[in-house]
């Protein structure tokens, strides 16, 4: 339980898609936006909310149905540093001067 | 109370320039250049919501009807999702429900780009229709093409994101000529009668003698206001490194502030600003400004997204909110002086205290630089106000209380909420 936990919230601060194997078989993919560990007045047992794919739909996964979570979409928070946008402006800006 | 305020303080400034000469207080800028009719209505709504003894309540609702943006710039971490994500948007009838339910007076639609979101004519009609003071926040690089779709009223403000002078701008929107593109945007819609606002987020290394160029800058293009704050670092925006500690923002904007010029207008709470100075020592009031997108009810705020409500109630009722803000010890909190979690916390305290109410008009009539600053034995500026009334001087001035705080779903697979709109389209003219 303490693994799965762990897992959700990483999956919770992950900002690409997710896929969620459920212990019946299926399998969900989408974005991951909520958790409640706690689970809330609506829903006294922990939950995932997500975003699938090819839905506007939210849905709500109870985390005794999760069986597993892969992080199978880009982080698109990754990669995107001050560092390479400094380094790719200046050259950038060398290349104006040349010019 | 209120009233008389508003109507006091802009009355004796004529007065007082009477009696004390044509410039009897030179560097005044004017803290308040709203309508009456909206300052008004703020003004009844906060002391309404003090007279039924209501703690929490909302002050301006940040709606964020979509994430998809036509910039990156390097300090936001607000539009990192995936694609499928970016392409949803809230429907008209979503926002009307999310502000029915909230009930603030002002609703600030910022993003994401909301000149992008197809249905943004209808969303603002709808507002307007509402008698909703809308701040729509925009990059402005649509703005001027897109004018036509509204109609100046009262009620509709465009606040427009300048971060400085143009080198400044583009530098912290990662691309070169939006500043030019934005303030030819700014003198179209003023030239049609929009009110225009602008908004500022200053990061380490801003250069105070800049910052005032800036202001005297947008003061000559002919802005209503200017709204600014520190920024705030978000985990997921590019830029970790420039974001303002708590001390250096009150030295920066001691420097940028201090001084002021009469010509500055700000629609902003004086004592928001003052505050900014470090010489107000306010607690976090992360329910002034709640959010609402795609996703919910964003808890805990407008930056920090820790979770989500499915309606507005529940954000209220069920966030641990003693988890917030600097006096809490979240390390999240520790450097926040942004806005939306400060100047709702200003706006009460001029409305819950005499001191507070006061200081208000102090500022209003006199200007920045009548503020003094505070000083504990260490120095520091500091008053604590602990987000309340509780804990204030009966001294106009000052005091210190050195560091001390006294101062919808049902549960299952496939079942929940519904509907965002699909974004078939995105108009991302200038993306490159």
């Amino acid at each position: 339980m303490k693994e799965l936990n762990s897992t959700i919230e990483k999956a919770f601060d992950y900002r690409g898609s997710i896929t969620l194997e459920l212990k019946d078989g299926r399998k969900m993919v989408g974005y991951l936006f909520n958790r409640e560990a706690r689970g809330s007045s609506r829903c006294p047992e922990p939950f995932v909310e997500m975003m699938p794919e090819n839905s506007s739909d939210k849905v709500r996964v109870k985390y005794s149905e999760i069986a597993g979570i892969a992080f199978t979409g880009e982080d698109t928070a990754a990669g995107k540093s001050w560092e390479e946008w400094v380094v790719k402006e200046e050259v950038r800006k060398r290349s104006v001067a040349k010019v | 109370m209120a009233l008389n305020f508003i109507l006091v303080s802009r009355a004796l400034s004529p007065y007082a320039e009477k009696l004390y000469g044509k410039e009897p207080f030179p560097k005044r800028p004017s803290p308040m250049p709203v309508p009456i009719s909206q300052a008004w209505t703020v003004a009844s709504y906060v002391l309404g919501q003090k007279l039924r003894g209501n703690k929490r309540y909302p002050l301006v609702l940040m709606l964020e009807p979509l994430f998809r943006c036509n910039l990156e710039c390097a300090g936001c971490g607000k539009i990192q999702y995936p694609e499928h994500i970016l392409k949803k948007r809230l429907t008209p009838q979503q926002c009307f429900e999310a502000v029915e339910e909230c009930g603030a007076p002002m609703v600030s639609i910022p993003g994401g780009e909301p000149l992008i979101h197809p249905e943004i004519k209808e969303i603002v009609e709808g507002l307007v229709a509402r008698k909703k003071y809308i701040y729509l926040c925009t990059n402005a690089i649509l703005l001027k093409r897109k004018l036509d779709l509204f109609t100046p009223s009262k009620y509709l403000t465009f606040s427009v994101h300048m971060d400085g002078l143009k080198e400044d701008h583009d530098h912290a929107v990662c691309r070169e000529g939006i500043y030019d593109v934005a303030i030819e945007a700014i003198r179209e819609a003023l030239k049609r009668g929009f009110r225009v606002t602008t908004n500022t987020t200053l990061f380490e290394g801003a250069d105070p003698v800049r910052v005032r160029a800036f202001f005297d800058m947008m003061m000559e293009v002919g802005v209503e206001g200017m709204m600014m704050s520190p920024g705030y670092s978000y985990s997921k925006a590019p830029d970790q490194e420039h974001f303002l500690q708590h001390n250096r923002t009150g030295e920066l904007f001691t420097k940028i502030l201090g001084n002021s010029k009469k010509e500055w207008k700000f629609n902003q709470s004086p004592l928001f600003l003052e505050f900014l100075m470090g010489r107000q020592d306010y607690e976090c009031t992360p329910w002034g400004n709640p959010t609402y997108n795609i996703f919910g009810w964003q808890k805990p705020c407008y930056l920090l997204a820790e979770g989500y409500a499915p309606t507005f109630r529940e954000l209220l009722d069920e966030t641990v909110w003693d988890g917030y803000g600097r006096k809490s010890g979240n390390p999240k909190c520790a450097n926040c002086m942004v806005h939306c979690g400060y100047e709702a916390t200003a706006v009460d305290d001029t409305f819950g205290s005499w001191r507070g109410f006061l200081r208000t008009i102090k500022l209003t009539l006199l200007g920045l630089n009548a503020s003094q600053p505070l000083k504990n034995g260490h120095g520091h500026p500091v008053v604590h106000l602990n987000g309340s009334s509780n804990g204030h001087s009966k001294d106009l001035d000052a005091v210190l209380i050195s560091g001390a705080t006294n101062g919808q779903a049902k549960g299952c697979v496939g079942d929940g909420g519904s509907g965002q709109h699909q974004e078939e389209d995105p108009e991302l003219t200038v993306k490159n």
